[in-house]
């Protein structure tokens, strides 16, 4: 892959729409539908799970009242809590390391150059492939769930950070440079800057990984936490709490992707008020 | 009539090759005093871009010498300051308008915090641009972002400014109105210019001397005196009689080689002594 | 030119990779690593011989048949999907809120909820990396459709190009782009995915191999597919890459020019 194709790559990459859904005119007619599709969606479940009586398929009630039971009692503390302060250090080694090195690497040409094949490797690889090493060699603690989940988050962070960095505009640089700004100078307050966007696109994918990677090592190595507690519920049987698990998930999963595009429009206003007005 | 003023930026000898191993610069010795307009003229490729950054410092020549005030340039001189022709990619983005004319300011530690502001507030003012302050570069039109790119650089009270092309990314009513920004500036800051162009009639009307540069490898064909009346304004200046002449001549030296010039510089000469002649004699 | 072609071969990059693979070996000879991570010559030993008597090329065989198929099938079902919402409004309408209340739900969640379904098989992995791949896809397509030049459109109508017809010959092609760039997200997580569920809850493929390593005790094999399953992720890329410039050959960047 040459350089340049690389770097358009990255650039869609970073173009890639933060919410989820484009923004359309918001119709009452539009808002309707959807609530609609959700309610008979819901209805439909309920219908088949009254009728079928299966084990496996809990009426939505039922589904309700088991996640308000749970979750709202000392089992969020003692299964939800673990795992996001596990997920949230991981992620944080992950970021510092990721953007610090990538950053640098994006930089200078040279270390660009001698680290890529090794990063092109290692970003390629499942990072959920090292959970049995990091359990062998340091047991099932939070130890190696954080570590593990800054192995994963860290390789988008590092490598959009450095694909960011490389692309700087050339006259931003030059700019620097008739200035007098020195080489430091000029990484910290034109590299970085302009390199946000892209840091900022990494760093969602590494918040994405992070969540998945926290699920997958308390399914196989753990005694406590949200993928453990789900995976203990079907092995168990107790379908109801399997549900409310997964609604859990699903309910942090977007509390996560909100906070983190609020935050992201907040500190990169500029960058979206500037492609919308190129657009 | 031309007040011998001093020279401050000495190019002796210069040449440039790219890595390429194109000879783009040949041999270019320019002299440029305090506080006069100098343009430099030549077709497109003719390495304009290069010799001007050769001469700030952003590219080594490959032999030659620039010289500030009699020390040779190394590296980027504060006294000297480049205005990229595309605005767009060197201003940044993430500031404001003031944030940008700042930027620069931000690390010299011999001017108080207050003393930086009121430079950057007088050089948007100066520029036109005092509305404006605290918007993003790319809410504004090309001619106010070229704007934001003057005041950025004047701010920074620059002995030279170098001015690659500068308007050649604006539309011709704009390109009028920075043109003549440019000249206030020059007077209100007393800023010696040296612009690059690939307009002739931009060069002669902003000027006090055109520089015409031959295709590359560039040499410099033609040194011509402007000299017409300051201050300049667009619509008289350029129906002035000497002004049409000077930049028919100019016109005629673009794309052809230096001995071609010389020779038919000869021949205008001659010719138009033998004018002058048959006229006193007659 | 022709020596900027040579330059392509990153002759540093290698070179660096080679350093740190004898840097390892020569650190693991000395023990000065763990017991529990063998030197690189003894994995790549055991490598050659997995893939060379089978025991980890069936392997393979049994992870790309349950990825390439749930692949298929989130390709066939997203874009189909993305484009109908895309042109629809009140396609859109209709199934948005489903769409960002199921989207965040990561994939490996539904793996409980998978073999509570289908059991430990084939199909439940397939049915979880149908799943994953799914949402970046559709979301993909839906923008791609979104981005289309409305005037491409414009000119199929006038030549009495409408309806389905335009969709195949005109919003497929213009959303392109877009939705090979989700294609290839979505191939990069669905490798994660079945190695994953392979991990925790299968019965074949290299993630269960890794698992069934681990447990025996024999770590060279394990490393060894560990290695693997990083070079099938990076040859899966490399190849999707190249499928990517081919599909969408007018675009600047598959021509590798600058935009």
């Amino acid at each position: 892959m040459s350089i340049s194709t690389r770097a358009m790559a990255a650039q869609r990459q970073a173009d890639l729409p933060a919410a989820s859904i484009p923004q359309s005119q918001r119709t009452v007619k539009g808002t309707v539908l959807s609530i609609a599709t959700v309610v008979i969606a819901l209805l439909a479940w309920e219908v088949i799970a009254r009728l079928k009586h299966s084990v496996y398929v809990p009426s939505v009630t039922q589904i309700a009242i088991t996640f308000w039971h749970e979750w709202f009692s000392a089992t969020f503390r003692d299964q939800a809590v673990p795992s996001l302060y596990r997920m949230f250090f991981g992620y944080i080694i992950a970021a510092v390391c990721g953007v610090t090195v990538g950053v640098i690497v994006g930089y200078y040409r040279f270390m660009f150059r001698l680290l890529d094949p090794v990063l092109q490797y290692w970003r390629a690889t499942p990072a959920t492939a090292i959970i049995p090493v990091g359990i062998l060699l340091i047991g099932i603690g939070d130890e190696m769930k954080i570590l593990v989940i800054a192995f994963g988050a860290v390789w988008p962070i590092l490598i959009n950070s450095a694909d960011g960095a490389r692309l700087v505009p050339r006259e931003r640089l030059e700019t620097a440079r008739v200035f007098g700004l020195t080489s430091f100078e000029t990484l910290r307050r034109v590299v970085v800057p302009s390199a946000m966007p892209q840091i900022a696109a990494g760093m969602r994918t590494g918040l994405a990984i992070a969540f998945i990677l926290i699920v997958v090592s308390e399914m196989i190595g753990s005694t406590n936490g949200i993928g453990y507690y789900v995976l203990q519920a079907q092995r168990t049987f107790a379908i109801p709490e399997m549900y409310g698990g997964v609604i859990l998930l699903a309910i942090l999963g977007f509390t996560l992707n909100t906070v983190f595009v609020f935050v992201e429009s907040k500190v990169l206003g500029w960058h979206y008020g500037q492609s919308a007005r190129t657009r | 009539m031309i007040v011998e003023r001093e020279v401050i930026l000495e190019v002796e000898a210069l040449q440039k090759r790219y890595a390429n191993g194109t000879l783009a610069i040949q041999e270019i010795s320019i002299d440029i005093r305090k506080g006069e307009f100098a343009s430099i003229v030549g077709p497109s490729g003719a390495g304009k871009t290069t010799l001007l950054k050769t001469i700030c410092a952003l590219l080594a020549p490959t032999s030659g010498k620039v010289s500030l005030h009699g020390t040779v340039i190394e590296s980027p001189p504060p006294e000297m300051i480049l205005v990229f022709q595309d605005y767009a990619r060197s201003l940044f983005p993430w500031l404001t308008v003031i944030g940008n004319v700042i930027f620069p300011l931000k690390k010299r530690s011999d001017i108080s915090k207050t003393e930086k502001e009121s430079l950057c507030r007088e050089a948007i003012k100066a520029v036109g641009l005092e509305r404006f302050t605290n918007y993003y570069p790319w809410q504004l039109s090309g001619g106010m972002q070229q704007r934001v790119a003057l005041a950025r650089a004047i701010a920074f009270r620059p002995e030279i400014l170098l001015l690659d092309e500068p308007f050649a990314s604006v539309d011709a009513l704009t390109r009028a109105d920075l043109e003549d920004l440019t000249l206030q500036l020059r007077s209100d800051f007393n800023i010696t210019m040296l612009l690059v162009t690939h307009d002739i009639d931009e060069s002669v009307y902003l000027s006090d001397r055109v520089f015409v540069l031959s295709p590359p490898p560039s040499v410099v064909v033609a040194e011509v005196q402007v000299p017409l009346s300051q201050p300049r304004e667009q619509v008289r200046t350029r129906s002035d009689a000497k002004f049409i002449e000077l930049r028919n001549r100019i016109h005629g030296m673009i794309g052809k080689p230096k001995e071609q010039v010389l020779a038919e510089d000869e021949a205008h000469a001659l010719g138009t002594a033998a004018l002058e002649f048959n006229k006193t004699t007659s | 030119m022709a020596r900027q072609k040579l330059l392509r071969v990153n002759v540093p990059g290698i070179a660096f990779v080679i350093g740190c693979i004898v840097v390892f070996e020569i650190t693991a000879r000395l023990g000065w690593l763990t017991s529990y991570v063998p030197p690189p010559s003894i994995i790549f030993v055991a490598l050659g011989q997995g893939l060379i008597n089978g025991e980890i090329s069936s392997q393979i065989g049994a992870t790309l048949h349950a990825y390439f198929i749930g692949l298929a099938l989130a390709t066939c079902l997203a874009v189909t999907l993305g484009i109908l919402m895309g042109t629809y409004q009140p396609v859109q309408d209709a199934f948005k809120m489903v769409v960002e209340f199921m989207r965040p739900v990561p994939s490996v969640a539904m793996i409980p909820l998978a073999i509570l379904f289908l059991g430990l098989g084939v199909q439940m992995r397939v049915a979880v990396i149908t799943y994953a791949a799914f949402w970046p896809l559709l979301i993909s397509t839906l923008y791609g459709v979104r981005g289309i030049d409305p005037q491409a459109l414009d000119v199929a109508r006038n030549f009495g190009i409408t309806g389905a017809e335009a969709l195949w010959r005109v919003t497929l092609p213009s959303a392109l782009t877009g939705i090979m760039t989700g294609f290839r997200v979505s191939a990069t997580i669905a490798l994660v995915v079945t190695v994953t569920t392979e991990l925790i809850a299968g019965n074949s493929g290299i993630g269960f191999y890794i698992s069934q390593m681990e447990q025996a005790n024999r770590l060279p094999p394990m490393y060894a597919a560990i290695i693997l399953t990083g070079i099938l992720g990076f040859l899966l890329n490399a190849m999707f890459f190249q499928l990517d410039r081919r599909i969408v050959f007018w675009t600047p960047a598959a021509q590798d020019k600058p935009a």
